[in-house]
């Protein structure tokens, strides 16, 4: 049963009234000819409102185009098609010995890579993605009752904190093999302060930059801004001039001591003795504010040994936890099922569009054809 | 049009027609209109300087003895036939086909003339031009011979369609000119209603008539497919029509029209031939005088 995903898009069928116009028989500016018998040419009384049309067949052509059109970007699915065949879905790093085997005797069952776009089952692991939210994708994509079996290899990467909810029971086999791990993209800390040098708390970044190993870059309150991916350290008071809360504003992350004022925000750090810092979004950055002066008597974790990690955990959180074993790792039931989409018809509609547009463009030139639209 | 209004095919083929009026042949006696006086010099009425282009026989050989200088003899022509050639020149005349842009209507009329005032001039006769415009008429007063064959052709190259026909009180100086029993072609492509009753008074009045009819193309087959806009050369008046849709009903009602109009023709004892452009000039004139047609009305 064919749908349409965007039946909007069907208002493009409004075209065919540029191919109408187009071979409307133009008699405004019809070529003058000479009648001498004019009169007995008259004498027939005819409907002057009749609409006809040049070179009919170009114009039928000319209008299956525009409705083909009208149908792509209606984005045409035929709903009642399903694949029944059980789904085998292959983790990358799963081995790929024991995978064929285990395909081999799932019968008539599709392979499929468990990546990106689900291609086919073959012999070079794709890169792997995000897995949960890949099975997620693959059960909502196939039809109720499809059995799902997933080769795992024993130790998963790149899953969330959450076992799946599926909308049917899946089978988890594990194979040999390892995952590649996922290789969590870490920046090196770098930080740009501005303002005067004669701050107390700035010895103290200074040497928690110093012990994280990131950059430390001291420049007076008006030089140029530091690149986005800076921390920048602003150790004015009061509101932060508009250089600073544009640059925060327009993605950066900018750190101010107690003295700058800012609008409240929540509270990010804390110890014993209450709030160390808060934070508040700006634009899309975000500003950060310690609520106590960096001195060790009004803020002791400055003493700590852990402080330099606890600001650069602030500033940079550590990647979420993404790897787990797959004996414990077994989707659940109950989920929502799967509005099942059907066969995307775009593919064989635009091959006919092609077509029918070479055809068109061959009726359209031949040589035997008058001067015409 | 050529350097020659005659075609050479035709002007070979007009050798063999003859112009022929029927109440001529009423007459009895010999030769081909019966005259009572044929031939150059029967009746002597008098001499005048030799001019070039005079054919030697007509020069007086006793008289040059004597004189030691040309004279020609001239004669009173009592010959009945008299051809008055009336050439329509309203704007109609101008129409030409689109498949033969350069031959109007008005084109094949001159020719037509051309040849009628070539036959006239072979067998001896008069013959004069009248061009009917409604700017005024344009006589050029009957006389024989090889000069008046050529003031014909230069008063046809001179024609210009323009106009309509002319109303009938324009027409007095074609009554003055055109003799009882003299043999009148009408060349006109018998649209205008004033043309059809010029040639019904005239016959009326005695004379003979004889209407030749020429029809573009694309009246006998209106050949249109497409939309076109028709406009009447002499009225101005446009139509927009599509020429499939005008076919059926123009052609039905432009051969009734033309019946209609052969009747009346008939009904007044006009001949009556049609010239369709792309046809040869001569078929209406070996329609009108091919032979035995004199003698089948007689």
């Amino acid at each position: 049963m064919p749908g349409f995903l965007f039946p909007l898009g069907l208002l493009g069928l409004l075209a065919v009234v540029l191919p109408l116009a187009i071979h409307l028989a133009r008699r405004s500016d019809a070529d003058i000819i000479d009648f001498a018998a004019l009169r007995w040419l008259r004498a027939a009384p005819r409907p002057r409102a009749q609409i006809r049309f040049d070179e009919v067949p170009l114009l039928l052509l000319r209008l299956l185009l525009v409705v083909l059109l009208a149908l792509l970007l209606a984005q045409p699915i035929w709903r009642g098609w399903t694949d029944r065949r059980p789904v085998l879905v292959v983790f990358p790093g799963a081995d790929l010995v024991e995978a064929r085997a285990a395909l081999a005797s799932a019968g008539d069952a599709r392979a499929l890579w468990l990546t990106p776009g689900f291609p086919d089952f073959g012999e070079i692991a794709p890169p792997a993605g995000p897995v949960s939210s890949l099975v997620r994708e693959l059960d909502s994509t196939l039809a109720a009752q499809v059995p799902l079996t997933i080769l795992v290899p024993g130790v998963l990467q790149g899953v969330d904190a959450e076992l799946p909810r599926l909308s049917r029971p899946v089978q988890v086999r594990i194979l040999e093999g390892a995952m590649p791990a996922l290789a969590a993209p870490v920046e090196k800390l770098a930080f740009a302060a501005r303002g005067p040098a004669t701050d107390p708390g700035l010895r103290w970044l200074r040497a928690a930059a110093t012990g994280l190993g990131a950059g430390f870059d001291l420049q007076p309150a008006d030089a140029p801004m530091p690149p986005q991916s800076s921390i920048l350290l602003w150790l004015g008071s009061g509101t932060p001039p508009d250089p600073i809360t544009n640059w925060v504003a327009s993605g950066g992350t900018a750190l101010v001591m107690a003295q700058t004022q800012i609008p409240a925000g929540t509270t990010v750090w804390r110890d014993a003795q209450g709030p160390i810092a808060e934070a508040s979004p700006l634009g899309r950055g975000r500003l950060i504010r310690f609520v106590r002066p960096l001195t060790p008597a009004a803020l002791p974790a400055l003493l700590e040994p852990d402080f330099p990690q606890a600001l650069a955990a602030l500033l940079q959180p550590p990647p979420e936890p993404a790897r787990v074993s797959a004996e414990g790792w077994q989707p659940r039931t109950g989920g929502p099922a799967p509005v099942l989409a059907g066969l995307d018809l775009s593919g064989w509609l635009g091959l006919a569009i092609a077509l029918g547009w070479l055809i068109e463009r061959w009726v359209a030139t031949r040589s035997r054809r008058a001067a015409r639209p | 049009m050529g350097p020659d209004l005659i075609p050479p095919d035709v002007r070979g083929r007009l050798r063999t027609l003859r112009l022929t009026a029927r109440r001529a042949a009423d007459l009895q006696g010999l030769g081909l209109h019966h005259s009572r006086a044929r031939g150059a010099g029967l009746e002597f009425a008098q001499y005048r300087g030799y001019e070039r282009g005079d054919e030697p026989r007509m020069i007086d050989w006793k008289l040059y003895a004597r004189s030691g200088k040309f004279f020609v003899r001239e004669s009173e022509r009592e010959s009945p036939l008299r051809l008055w050639i009336l050439l329509d020149a309203s704007a109609s005349m101008g129409q030409a086909d689109r498949a033969q842009p350069t031959r109007s209507r008005l084109d094949a009329a001159m020719g037509l003339a051309a040849c009628l005032g070539q036959l006239a001039m072979n067998q001896g006769d008069r013959f004069g031009l009248v061009v009917l415009s409604d700017a005024g008429l344009n006589v050029i007063d009957a006389a024989d011979g090889v000069r008046q064959r050529d003031r014909l052709a230069l008063a046809l190259r001179a024609v210009e369609p323009r106009g309509g026909f002319p109303a009938l009180a324009q027409l007095g100086p074609l009554w003055d000119r055109v003799g009882p029993s003299d043999l009148v072609v009408l060349l006109s492509d018998f649209f205008d209603e004033g043309t059809v009753t010029l040639a019904e008074r005239l016959a009326a009045a005695g004379r003979e008539v004889l209407a030749i009819q020429i029809l573009s193309v694309e009246e006998r087959d209106f050949p249109f497919a497409q939309g076109h806009r028709f406009r009447d050369p002499e009225t101005g008046e446009e139509l927009l029509g599509d020429g499939k849709v005008l076919r059926d009903e123009f052609l039905s009602r432009f051969a009734a029209a033309q019946t209609e109009l052969a009747a009346r023709l008939e009904h007044d004892g006009i001949r009556h031939a049609r010239l369709v452009l792309d046809e040869a000039l001569d078929v209406p004139l070996r329609r009108l005088f091919g032979s035995g047609h004199a003698d089948e009305y007689s």
